[in-house]
């Protein structure tokens, strides 16, 4: 039987090994094997074996199989054993077994109809399958060539990792030696730490400090016994400015100075260039370590030190200079205290910047003028502003509570050229000085003034004598009571008043020395008067003595000064004619002699009532006054055991009392 | 008695020599040290008044000029108006025999101490 061709079966071509091919085109081969084994090289895309003996189809199956191992083959059988089919599938790959015991031909036929149907397709399929299987092995190779790339490249990471942790550790460990040497505040501490450091690694000595700031006095920081000690020596020691990995001879000098042997000293040179600028041109510094190490271990210790090398000389130089600095920083703070003058060095707003105790025992950021003076505004005769404006020192006096100083404003410019910064005041206490200038120019001036008074009255004295004896003798030549010998009388009165007036001046001029006497207050007033008669001149003069039996115990020439001395103020004090009145009297309690001068002038302003009685203080110009003259006068009265008080200030006018013990006769 | 007095200032002198002439003396004057020196070596008066502060010779000077063996037949007074400075013992040592300080009290004292000065000797 032949079956209608379908379009696939046409196109392909069959090889059919049996008597019956079910399709026109096959090629029969019905020699069976022979046929089979002489088809050769015909290659089908489908072969069909129907055999009637096992035997036979195995045959068949291995001739096809010898030329073509991918070609299609179906077998048709009848009953075939299920090992045979087993294995005709598995050893020889064939594609399909049907058994005519259970499927008719037709239905044979239809089925190898669409399996052709399939074929081109499973054509493709083998050939993609072969490729793709190609590919897979390819693919295979190169994943593996990837799998070591990978694997090489993870052992590469994971290695460099390592050295990458390696070396951040190592980082670590130096900023954490970094950080720490900068919160060290001594060299015992540094070298602690050091220790520390050194103890990571074994067989290694404690660190040794060694140091100069001058090559003729080496100092040594070391542990002995456990502690630290500090020693000196003042042997020439040369400090090797390299590193030595065996330094014997500064072994040998170690030895000597610590008393027991030093093995193998490795000397690590501090670079101290702070310390060196600071003016320690030959400052030299060590750190030396005894090390046990084997020779493999030294290359990292070395690292580790040339690591540590520029940290740590960093802080030993700063430390060297901090105690070089707080040293010299304490001196100077120290003579700057105990100078003799207060010293204050201020901005240009007057503001403290530093002072010495002897300016304020207690540092406070105030003006100048408030912590020094009590003032609020600068003190009169600062030199402080000319010293700016001129940029080179200056001087001046001020005066505070009754003491006189001399200023020395010194400016400081930080840049140089620059404007100046700050001002260094110098105060000199001159009171004494000024006081001594004051009162050896006051005797010099009375001195001068006896003197020369001392010279007038010799001169006035000569004729006053001739002038006094020849009245006397016309006085004897005359009747008594005439009109002559009374203006003859007047004339020697008046002779007697001249050389009364003489006198006083002789004595006051004198500043005598005298001893204290009891005589009455009324008395100095009226012996001074003739000295006052030329300052009154312009002013009225209201005098009312009033006290005349009532006696104090004085040197009353000192006395006229003090009556001197205030009338002289008060007229002074007033500008315009105005009037000046002098009372004496007795006290309530009639237990003191007073006096009184009082003034019709301006007056004294409140916040001046004490102070001029301080020494210095004047409100005359130069020149005028020296400002000694009330201070002067207090204390004369107080050496007399009395008082000098401005009592009435108010105004109009001022009123000054003195009042005396009174003694008696 | 011969006295004669020294003294630069004419109203002393004037004054002095009225006083001594009233009492019945004779007076010779002298305006200063080197004219007293000439009228004592010429007159040889028993008594002496001397200003001590003269131009030319001063008292004392006029006084170291004399002859010793005269000097001592006479008396001699200093007079000056500076005070304080002299007193009998300085007037001793300036080789006077008294010290009287201008301006006088009263001109016919001195004349009385200078003859009381006379008269005890």
């Amino acid at each position: 039987m032949q079956l209608d061709q379908t379009s696939a079966v046409q196109k392909k071509k069959i090889l059919w090994i049996g008597l019956k091919p079910l399709f026109q085109n096959a090629h029969v081969d019905s020699q069976h094997i022979e046929s089979a084994a002489s088809a050769g090289g015909l290659r089908a895309d489908l072969y069909v074996i129907q055999e009637s003996t096992v035997v036979l189809l195995e045959e068949s199956v291995l001739q096809i199989r010898k030329n073509d191992t991918h070609g299609r083959i179906f077998v048709i059988g009848d009953e075939l054993p299920i090992l045979k089919i087993q294995s005709l599938i598995n050893e020889h790959q064939v594609t399909q077994i049907f058994d005519t015991s259970v499927v008719n031909m037709k239905s044979i036929a239809k089925q190898i109809e669409n399996r052709l149907e399939d074929k081109a397709i499973g054509f493709a399929e083998v050939e993609l399958l072969q490729e793709s299987k190609k590919q897979m092995r390819e693919f295979e190779v190169l994943t593996q060539d990837l799998e070591k790339i990978v694997a090489e490249r993870t052992r590469h990471i994971e290695l460099s990792k390592l050295e990458e942790d390696e070396k951040l550790n190592k980082a670590r460990a130096l900023i954490k030696f970094i950080k720490e040497l900068g919160l060290h505040f001594s060299f015992e501490e540094i070298l602690i730490l050091l220790r520390k450091e050194l103890r990571k690694f074994g067989l290694i000595g404690d660190p040794t400090l060694i140091y100069q700031l001058h090559p003729e006095l080496t100092h040594f920081v070391a542990f002995q016994n456990g502690n630290l000690t500090q020693t000196e020596s003042r042997r020439a020691i040369q400090l090797p400015s390299q590193l030595v990995p065996h330094d014997v001879q500064l072994g040998q000098v170690l030895a000597n100075h610590f008393g027991r042997p030093f093995l193998r000293a490795i000397a690590i040179p501090i670079e101290v260039k702070l310390i060196q600028k600071f003016g320690y041109e030959k400052a030299a510094a060590l750190v030396v370590v005894e090390i046990g190490l084997q020779e493999t271990e030294l290359g990292s210790f070395f690292d580790f030190i040339i690591e540590r090398v520029q940290p740590l000389s960093m802080a030993i130089d700063r430390l060297l200079l901090e105690n070089e600095l707080t040293k010299s920083g304490f001196r100077w703070e120290k003579t700057f205290d105990n100078l003799r003058d207060p010293i204050a060095i201020t901005d240009l707003e007057f503001e403290v910047v530093r002072a010495n105790k002897k300016f304020a025992e207690k540092a406070s950021r105030k003006k100048c003028y408030e912590s020094f003076a009590n003032r609020e505004l600068p003190c009169e005769g600062c030199p402080m502003a000319e010293a700016l404006t001129s940029g080179t020192p200056s001087k001046g006096q001020i005066s505070r509570n009754g003491r006189l100083y001399q200023v020395h404003s010194y400016p400081i410019r930080i840049d140089h050229g620059g404007r100046p910064t700050n001002v260094v005041n110098q105060y000199v206490d001159i009171t004494q000085s000024r006081e001594l200038y004051l009162r050896m120019l006051q005797n010099e001036k009375m001195g001068a003034i006896g003197m020369l008074a001392g010279n007038i009255a010799h001169e006035l004295n000569n004729p006053l004598t001739g002038l006094k004896s020849l009245t006397q003798i016309l006085i004897g030549s005359v009747k008594k009571g005439s009109q002559i010998f009374n203006d003859l009388k007047e004339i020697e009165k008046a002779t007697e008043r001249s050389h009364s007036i003489i006198k006083n001046l002789l004595e006051f001029s004198k500043g005598s020395t005298e001893q204290n006497t009891k005589v009455s207050m009324d008395e100095i007033v009226q012996k001074t008067l003739p000295f006052l008669k030329t300052m009154l001149r312009m002013h009225k003069f209201d005098l009312n003595l009033d006290s005349k039996d009532a006696l104090v115990f004085v040197e009353p020439y000192m006395m006229q000064q003090v009556v001197f001395n205030l009338v002289n103020n008060s007229c002074q004090a007033m500008k315009d004619a105005g009037t000046l009145s002098l009372y004496t009297g007795l006290s309530e309690d009639k237990n003191f002699v007073e006096l009184w001068v009082r003034d019709t002038g301006p007056g004294v302003p409140l916040e001046l009532r004490e102070k001029i009685f301080e020494p210095f203080f004047t409100t005359k110009r130069d020149g005028m006054g020296t400002g000694l003259g009330l201070s002067l006068s207090r204390k004369i009265v107080e050496g007399f055991g009395g008082h000098l008080k401005l009592v009435d200030a108010e105004g109009p006018g001022a009123a000054f009392l003195v009042s005396l013990p009174r003694v008696q006769l | 008695m011969n006295v004669l007095i020294v003294d630069d200032e004419p109203l002393v002198r004037r004054s002095l020599v009225r006083a001594f002439e009233i009492k019945g003396h004779t007076v010779y004057e002298g305006a200063d040290g080197t004219e007293g020196i000439k009228i004592w070596n010429e007159k040889q008066p028993e008594l002496v008044i001397l200003d001590v502060l003269m131009p030319g010779l001063s008292g004392p000077q006029v006084i170291a000029q004399m002859d010793i063996q005269k000097r001592k037949q006479a008396k001699v007074i200093l007079v000056s108006a500076y005070t304080g400075e002299y007193n009998k013992g300085s007037a001793k040592n300036l080789g006077a025999d008294l010290f009287i300080e201008k301006p006088f009290a009263d001109i016919f004292k001195v004349v009385e101490v200078a003859t009381d000065l006379l008269g005890k000797s």
